[in-house]
């Protein structure tokens, strides 16, 4: 499944059901699910506000594919310099903290099985994200 | 345009403030939220109920929107909980250390009898 949308805020809302009901027909538990959605939706705003400099005219590309071990979500902007993703686990800021940005990225690593960034020669950084549909069944090589 | 812009409402039960969030908590919710919390703030409230509804959008701006409010909840001597969220926002919560400076309750009942309980200690 592709979806292709402008960078405006809300449109990762509509990415957001859609990918939710492909992944609840995929057979993910309605938790996951929920996961999933925090993820995609932080993964879309970076790419319409970050990536894409919020310019309606520049697109965010969201593909996902889906077989019997994994989903696995790629968002693509138009933007060239990827962020820096942080580790795992998650170092949450303390409260109070002075800065208020940076929490999405750690949601979107906090709550996917595995993520990845790269830049695609033909669109720009891209985001994979994968969430596995047991994920005790992973094994980490690295 | 396709944002579920927020509605926010102010009540007044049992000696707390509740303050009804009704709709998508992001970026776009950053002024209706600060500006109910000045007002209730404005008018001396000390405990303060954040009532969420249970299929809200919250994003990481709407969470850090909410970290700026307990900052100030923790500046002022108030105290925030909140209530109505789902089990996936309430793990969210718990996992950026929200919960740590708000209390999270199942429903608006059982916060309004926290705070009865906590009124009467103090």
């Amino acid at each position: 499944m592709q979806l292709i949308i402008p960078s405006v805020l809300g449109y990762e809302v509509v990415v957001r059901d859609a990918v939710a009901s492909l992944a609840q027909r995929y057979g993910l538990p309605p938790d996951r699910i929920e996961d999933i959605k925090t993820v995609l939706c932080e993964a879309c705003t970076n790419a319409i506000e970050h990536g894409n400099g919020s310019d309606p005219h520049r697109r965010v590309r969201v593909c996902c594919t889906a077989d019997e071990q994994s989903l696995v979500i790629e968002v693509c902007d138009e933007g060239g310099l990827p962020p820096t993703l942080p580790g795992k686990p998650v170092e949450w800021f303390p409260i109070p903290y002075p800065s208020r940005r940076g929490r999405g990225l750690k949601l979107i690593v906090a709550l996917s099985d595995e993520v990845s960034i790269a830049n695609d020669p033909r669109f720009g950084t891209c985001i994979r994200l994968v969430f596995y549909r047991d994920p005790r069944s992973v094994i980490h090589t690295s | 345009m396709l944002e579920d812009e927020l509605t926010v409402n102010i009540r007044h039960r049992d000696g707390v403030a509740v303050i009804d969030l009704i709709g998508d908590v992001t970026t776009f919710a950053e002024e209706k939220i600060n500006n109910a919390y000045r007002q209730v703030t404005d008018k001396g409230e000390r405990y303060i109920l954040f009532n969420f509804r249970q299929n809200d959008y919250i994003n990481s701006a709407g969470i850090a929107i909410l970290i700026g409010i307990v900052t100030e909840v923790n500046q002022n001597g108030q105290r925030l909980a909140v209530s109505g969220l789902s089990p996936h926002f309430q793990k969210i919560f718990r996992m950026v250390g929200l919960a740590q400076y708000a209390e999270i309750y199942q429903t608006e009942d059982e916060a309004i009898s926290a705070f009865k309980r906590l009124n009467t200690l103090s």
